[in-house]
């Protein structure tokens, strides 16, 4: 991997139309492996539409790139709304999501609330060690603080506990609402 | 970048506790690396959550019943042992109060006579002993009176950099508002409105411990928002620092790894707060 974090401070930052560029090759390389390539390609121009219409503004990748996280989530879950309401794949009006205003509406408050639920399922089923790390990380401890509260020896231990667990409940969560979708 | 210095920097993003610095250079790995891309894309659901005061009061709690299961497994084990300790503690409690009033009796009865002599002022008796109390008393700000301090009237308020606010106003007259605060001290938070007698009521988190914090992370509090009427214009934020080990003892036990060392300075240098933090927000008209 390119030593990115190693670069110099006087450099200029990476221009907007690159930052673009790979966030397009990123999108789809993500999509692409949760659906069809072409529907993949599609949900990518669709978030660079969107990011050129609406944020226009922003050129700084530390704001882009949680945005369009954030697009790309919410793009994939009318996806698969739409897929298993009708089987419709037509395009999404850029309008359709107002990520800025902090409001939700019906639909999505729901889906927020059925992610908090299979969360707290999830997080029912997370094994002591799990429940205590992320306990003390909600405290606001920090890694090195959390390394010596277990008292092991190594940081990168409990860095490699955290992503574990992380994935662990992620999983659980995906899991969760598979069996809820299809429940036989 | 490491294997380890990734899955640090995504365990520090999944709960908004990087700096500015580390954030930009995870998205700058991001950028270039699909699997960590992939990784932050599949985090951003949990990470939203987190963000959520409501939903990270909801997983504490979830969290606790664990720890509160042992302990109750524990006494129905062995329920002699807390008859006994009840009685112990009553015992201590007793003995504890009837200590501190015959040393407190002996204290005013000592300051009275050493302030005979000199001009009486027009005091009236109660109110010189509490006059010589407080000056005999300096105020504390121990644990378990910091709850309670900030909600004397003659607390010392903070104004000073380390807490940022802002009013967030909702609903058709303005009237309902939630409040977004990012602190550069964590700890927990609390915070609590004058009603109509101007008593303060706390009105988050409605009982139980503060809310935790992490330094430098936006909270909007409380879930919902507050109803603000008649005069009841005023909230009251406090934020009690979090109990932290020393950076020199991180740094000699080599706990901080490198950007966190460089950084132990700066953090050495920043004013850290001793006490409670009292922030009071006036709610003025729309």
């Amino acid at each position: 991997m390119e030593p990115i974090a190693a670069r110099s401070l006087d450099q200029a930052p990476i221009a907007r139309e690159e930052i673009l560029r790979k966030l397009r090759e990123r999108m789809v390389g993500f999509a692409a492996s949760r659906m069809q390539k072409d529907a993949a390609e599609d949900l990518a121009q669709e978030v660079l539409i969107l990011l050129h219409e609406k944020y226009g503004h922003l050129d700084r990748l530390e704001d882009l790139l949680p945005l369009s996280l954030k697009i790309v989530r919410f793009k994939m879950l009318a996806y698969r709304r739409k897929a298993r309401r009708r089987g419709e794949y037509t395009q999404q009006s850029v309008d359709e999501i107002q990520t800025p205003d902090g409001h939700a509406d019906a639909l999505t408050a729901m889906e927020q609330r059925e992610t908090r639920e299979r969360l707290m399922a999830a997080i029912a089923g997370l094994g002591e060690r799990c429940r205590r790390l992320l306990a003390l990380k909600l405290e606001g401890k920090s890694f090195a603080e959390i390394q010596i509260a277990f008292g092991v020896s190594s940081i990168n231990t409990i860095y490699t506990w955290d992503f574990r667990c992380r994935q662990n409940l992620i999983e659980s969560m995906n899991a969760l609402r598979r069996s809820s979708r299809d429940p036989e | 970048m490491t294997q380890n210095e990734i899955r640090r920097l995504l365990g520090g993003y999944a709960i908004n506790a990087l700096t500015e610095g580390e954030r930009t250079a995870l998205f700058e790995a991001a950028l270039e690396d699909q699997d960590l891309f992939d990784a932050l894309q599949n985090d951003d659901a949990l990470r939203e959550l987190l963000a959520d005061p409501v939903a990270r009061e909801q997983i504490r709690q979830a969290l606790q019943p664990a720890a509160a299961g042992r302990r109750r497994s524990f006494w129905t084990l062995h329920p002699w042992l807390f008859g006994g300790l009840i009685g112990a503690a009553s015992v201590t409690v007793a003995l504890v109060i009837a200590i501190g009033t015959v040393t407190w009796h002996r204290e005013t009865a000592r300051l009275a006579t050493m302030a005979a002599p000199q001009p009486a002022p027009a005091i009236p008796a109660p109110a010189r002993n509490l006059a010589a109390r407080e000056q005999t008393r300096p105020v504390q700000l121990t644990p378990g009176a910091a709850a309670s301090a900030p909600l004397a009237a003659n607390v010392p308020l903070y104004a000073g950099p380390l807490v940022r606010y802002s009013v967030l106003r909702s609903g058709p007259s303005g009237a309902a508002v939630r409040i977004e605060v990012v602190s550069q001290v964590a700890g927990s938070l609390t915070l609590y409105r004058a009603d109509a007698a101007g008593q303060w009521q706390r009105v988050f988190p409605v009982d139980g411990p503060g809310f935790s914090i992490a330094a430098n992370a936006s909270y909007q509090i409380p879930g919902d928002p507050i109803a603000i009427r008649g005069n009841q214009k005023k909230l009251r934020l406090v934020i009690e620092p979090a109990a932290r080990p020393a950076i020199a003892a991180q740094l000699a036990a080599g706990a901080l790894n490198e950007p966190r060392a460089q950084a132990a300075p700066r953090a050495a240098a920043a004013p850290r707060p001793t006490g409670p933090l009292v922030i009071e927000i006036p709610i003025g008209p729309n």
